[in-house]
C-alpha cells in the first residue's frame, strides 16, 4: 500500500542529473532549482520531526547551505536527495535531543490535520486509527520512526533508505520490519484494536 | 519458505520492494498460511499516512522568502579576502582628502623604507671600537705560548775587548 504523497515536487523544475549538469554551467542557478525542487519536501521532513514551522524553516535553510558547502554536492555521482534527507534528518534529530536536554516544552506545536475526506464515516474512522498511528509513532525509538517517515511520509524505495540512512538494503528490510512491529505492538498495548486472526 | 522467513519480509513485500522470485514466494506461502496472511493485513492497517500539515500562510511565504537560492548561494559563498593594506588606505584617503593613488603609494613605498632602515639600525649604529679597547675575558698568561721564554738579560762588555 502506498501512503499519499502529499508533497509534489514541481514538474517544472529539472531533475537531479538536469540540476548537475546546470551546476557545471551556472552554480547559482543551480542552487536556485536545488531550492525550488527540495525545499518544501524537506521542510516538511523537518516538521514531522520537529513540530515546529520556525525551527522547520532553519532547517530547510542550513541544509541547502551546507550542501551548498558540500564540494561534491554536484558531482555525477553523488546522491543529492539522500544527502539532504540524511542532513535533514541529522540536524532535527539533534534539535530535538537537544530540546530534551533542556526540558524545552513547544509552546505551540503544529498539530497535523490528516489526509483523506473526513464526510465518509469510513474516512472519520479511518481518521481516526490515523490519529493513534500518530500517537504511537512518537513513542518509538528514533531510528524506527525516521525510517517510518522516509518511507511512507516522503515516499522514498527502499534504495533512497539505503542511500540516505547509509545502512545496507537488507538492513533497511529488516528495520522497517521491526519499526512496524513495535507500531503494531505499541497500538495494542494502547487498546487499538489490530485484528491477527488465525493460525496454521 | 517458513514462516519466520516470510514474516521477515511481509513489510517489504507489502511495499512490492522484493525481488520477483521472492515475491512468488512470500505470496504463495500468504495464500496458504492463515497466520502469516493475518499478520501481513495486521501489518499493512498500521500503515502510517503523511500527516497533511495546514501551513498558514505566512509561514510558507516566510519559507519562501527566507530559504531560496539567491539566500543559500550568498551564505555558502566563502568568505571575501579583504583588500591589502594600501588599497583600503587609498579608499580611505581619497574619500576624506582625495588623494591619488600614486602618491598613497609612495607615501607607503617612504614609510617602508624609514621602517626597514630603523629595523636594520643603519644610521642608529655605535662607532665600532678597537680589539685593544674590548676587554679580554681570558686570563693573560693564556695569551703566552708554553715555549715561550723571557729573554735573558744583556751581559755588559767589562773586558773592553769589544
Amino acid at each position: 500500500m502506498r501512503s499519499l504523497r502529499l508533497v509534489r515536487s514541481d514538474d517544472s523544475v529539472p531533475d537531479d542529473d538536469a540540476i548537475k549538469a546546470l551546476a557545471g554551467r551556472d552554480r547559482r542557478a543551480a542552487a536556485d532549482a536545488l531550492v525550488r525542487k527540495y525545499r518544501e519536501p524537506l521542510f516538511h521532513h523537518a516538521a514531522w520531526i520537529l513540530k515546529d514551522w520556525e525551527e522547520a524553516i532553519d532547517v530547510a535553510q542550513e541544509v541547502f547551505i551546507k550542501a551548498m558547502r558540500e564540494p561534491r554536492f554536484f558531482e555525477p555521482d553523488f546522491k543529492m536527495k539522500a544527502w539532504l534527507y540524511r542532513v535533514t534528518s541529522n540536524l532535527c534529530f539533534n534539535l530535538v535531543r537537544d530540546r530534551r536536554r533542556r526540558n524545552v516544552i513547544l509552546e505551540t506545536q503544529v498539530q497535523p490535520h490528516l489526509a483523506g475526506e473526513v464526510d465518509q464515516p469510513d474516512s472519520v474512522l479511518q481518521g481516526e486509527r490515523q490519529e493513534r498511528i500518530l500517537g504511537a509513532m512518537e513513542q518509538l525509538t528514533e531510528p524506527h520512526r525516521e525510517i517510518l517517515m522516509l518511507r511512507y511520509y516522503s515516499d522514498q524505495s527502499y534504495a533512497e533508505i539505503s542511500d540516505s540512512l547509509g545502512i545496507k538494503l537488507g538492513t533497511v528490510m529488516s528495520r522497517l520490519s521491526r519499526a512496524k512491529d513495535a507500531l503494531l505492538e505499541c497500538l495494542r498495548s494502547a487498546g487499538v484494536d489490530v485484528n491477527e486472526s488465525g493460525g496454521n | 519458505m517458513r514462516c519466520d522467513e516470510v514474516r521477515e519480509r511481509l513489510v517489504a513485500w507489502d511495499d512490492g520492494e522484493l525481488s520477483p522470485g521472492e515475491a512468488t514466494q512470500v505470496g504463495e506461502h500468504v495464500r496458504g498460511c492463515r497466520a502469516c496472511a493475518a499478520r501481513g493485513e495486521a501489518l499493512r492497517s498500521v500503515t502510517p499516512v503523511a500527516p497533511q500539515w495546514a501551513v498558514p500562510d505566512h509561514v510558507l511565504r516566510a519559507l519562501h522568502e527566507r530559504v531560496t537560492g539567491d539566500v543559500v548561494h550568498a551564505a555558502a559563498a566563502p568568505p571575501e579576502v579583504p583588500d591589502p593594506i594600501v588599497v583600503r588606505l587609498h579608499r580611505f584617503l581619497r574619500r576624506e582628502a582625495q588623494v591619488p593613488m600614486a602618491a598613497v603609494v609612495g607615501y607607503a613605498a617612504l614609510l617602508l623604507l624609514a621602517v626597514s632602515l630603523a629595523v636594520s639600525g643603519w644610521w642608529t649604529a655605535a662607532p665600532s671600537r678597537t680589539v685593544a679597547d674590548q676587554p679580554s675575558t681570558l686570563p693573560s698568561e693564556q695569551y703566552e705560548p708554553a715555549s715561550f721564554q723571557p729573554a735573558p738579560p744583556a751581559v755588559e762588555d767589562t773586558d773592553g775587548f769589544r
